[in-house]
């Protein structure tokens, strides 16, 4: 490097990860056709019941011609209920008589017989709606309330997590861990369908087929360290943010540290730890987590606070630049190392030449239990 | 609000660069998704710089790729100067895989002007020799300022002379000016596609 940099000159982009304790407001949709109890300033907790819905959970598919070993033609000649009835779980849909007595199907469900396929033998079950609660999720006060729309406009406290990218419109659900070994890789054998409406934590990078099975399974958003770049492009086209309209698949994504399997950082994975099994927030496109307060006493806070009503667009926080000094936390977004985060204990004063060649002036971050120097141009302050 | 920014800053639609056209250029051509990975995380960190020789040389490929189809952000055909930021020295070494990178992705002129941007303004650092009509034989013999080489045919060679005037004789038949600099004096003596 030709100019010499005085130790006090450098700097580094300042990205905010995690902001706590900010006054929002969210909303929860009715997620079918219902109605609404709450009122305008009524105070809620996280158990309390705002409103009621029809839960419609979609089809189940049944082959009966194979469960009995017969031909699908014949199946149809076999089931127990007519088309457009209803049935419960365990009652009898189809009987075979064999030469021993009879073979029964058994309903794996609650549903209505909507339609049989003749030519594959294969019964298709629309699932009865349940009534389902609404639940407010978060200690709160209810500022708004849109019965068109079926939508509840809470005031509530929340940390704000942000990641550097991701996809997907604002959803909610239940935060779940994976696995609790950060480094781990998702596959598509680990999503379940019993993850329906959970944002799942995903460790170091979720594969693209887990993902799309999530889409599958209706799982409303995944926090990851990393994603492969590719899988990433087919989401969201282009990368740059002038260029990207906001997309959505079918899930809400937040990749907190980059491209590739990278676990997430310390900062934001404490954070999300003391989440797990909670009602969270994720908006993919702002790359946004938010985490409502577990504090009872939040809501003291929440009463002092007035917010306007008026639909101000989320937007993630600008990185901006600050200066390098000693005791500044930073997190490494260069391999290797890339991802952790630690605490800047040293400044080099001369320059060191890297295997690449280039010439830079090393840091010193104490991160977990070890030392470890990086290029001042390879760490984000946070 | 201002924030630290890479000198692939100025290249429009990287992201659309298809990786094997990368990965051609690099050793581990087979490693697509890695190398994939690497270019999204240059344009999320541009202010990064690569740690070594593998990271360097995945580097230098997407700027020849970058420069290959965006000639105009480094090159004016109209002046046959190329204009390049001073950090391209610092974060693309050495000058010379810097030299043969610009060569090789653009279609140049007999003679090129290399000019390194700061904040001062534009230096004059090096420049190119590419000779129209080449001779029948293998090698050619080539004079820097009294100092006599042999080159072959089909090659590009890079001389990294700090002197900023060069008097330069190709085949004691040929005289020219050219100059050089921290990017020194390149001569391109491969075969030409278009005359």
């Amino acid at each position: 490097m030709d100019e010499v940099i005085l130790q006090h000159q450098l700097i580094a982009n300042f990205r905010p990860r995690i902001i706590p304790d900010r006054c929002v407001h969210i909303k929860r949709t009715l997620l079918g056709q219902g109605t609404l109890n709450a009122v305008i300033n009524e105070e809620v907790k996280p158990d309390s019941v705002i409103g009621h819905y029809a839960s419609t959970g979609g089809f189940t598919a049944v082959n009966v011609a194979a469960n009995l070993n017969v031909s699908p033609n014949e199946a149809s000649t076999l089931l127990q209920v007519p088309i457009g009835k209803n049935i419960y779980s365990g009652e009898l849909l189809a009987r075979k008589k064999t030469l021993f007595g009879t073979k029964d199907l058994l309903s794996p469900t609650d549903g209505m017989l909507e339609s049989f396929d003749k030519k594959t033998g294969i019964l298709r079950l629309k699932f009865i709606a349940k009534a389902a609660p609404l639940l407010a999720g978060v200690y709160g006060i209810v500022d708004d309330v849109n019965k068109d729309k079926g939508e509840v406009l809470i005031r509530t406290l929340v940390t704000k997590v942000y990641g550097v990218i991701g996809s997907g419109k604002q959803r909610s659900g239940m935060l779940y861990f994976l696995d609790q070994n950060n480094q781990h890789l998702v596959q598509a054998s680990q999503i379940k369908e019993e993850m329906k409406g959970h944002i799942l934590v995903a460790g170091s990078l979720i594969y693209q087929d887990a993902l799309k099975k999530a889409v599958g399974f209706g799982v409303a958003g995944v926090v990851s360290g990393g994603l492969n770049f590719a899988t990433v492009q087919t989401m969201i086209g282009s990368i740059d943010k002038h260029k990207n309209m906001a997309a959505d698949v079918g899930i809400s994504v937040v990749l907190t540290e980059g491209f590739g399997a990278l676990p997430i950082g310390e900062d934001i994975l404490n954070s999300l730890k003391s989440r797990n099994g909670r009602f969270v927030f994720i908006n993919g496109n702002i790359a946004e987590l938010l985490l409502p307060s577990l504090d009872t006493d939040s809501i003291l806070t929440v009463r002092k606070i007035a917010l306007p009503k008026v639909n101000v667009p989320d937007v993630t926080p600008e990185v901006t630049l600050k200066q390098i000094t000693l005791g500044s936390k930073a997190r490494v977004i260069w391999p290797p190392f890339m991802g952790f985060v630690g605490e800047i204990i040293a400044i080099d004063e001369t320059p060191t030449t890297l295997p690449s060649g280039i010439g830079t002036y090393l840091l010193t971050l104490e991160i977990s239990k070890k030392k470890i120097k990086v290029p001042y141009t390879n760490i984000e302050l946070i | 609000m201002p924030k630290l920014i890479g000198v692939f800053d100025t290249f429009k639609n990287l992201d659309q660069i298809p990786v094997s056209n990368i990965s051609r250029w690099t050793k581990h051509k087979s490693n697509l998704e890695g190398i994939s990975n690497f270019l999204g995380n240059r344009l999320l960190y541009p202010q990064t710089v690569s740690m070594n020789k593998l990271e360097i040389e995945i580097d230098l490929a997407i700027l020849r790729e970058a420069i290959s189809n965006h000639p105009e952000v480094v090159y004016s055909s109209s002046s046959s100067k190329i204009i390049i930021p001073e950090k391209f020295l610092h974060l693309f070494p050495p000058p010379t895989s810097l030299m043969i990178i610009l060569i090789q992705s653009l279609k140049l002129p007999k003679i090129t002007s290399i000019f390194l941007n700061d904040l001062a303004g534009n230096t004059l650092e090096g420049s190119i020799y590419a000779p129209l009509k080449l001779p029948a034989q293998d090698t050619v013999d080539i004079t820097i300022n009294g100092q006599k080489s042999q080159l072959k045919l089909g090659t590009i060679a890079v001389f990294p002379i700090l002197e900023h005037t060069l008097e330069v004789v190709i085949d004691d038949t040929e005289k020219v000016l050219l100059n050089g600099g921290k990017l020194g004096l390149a001569i391109d003596l491969r075969k030409k596609i278009n005359g």
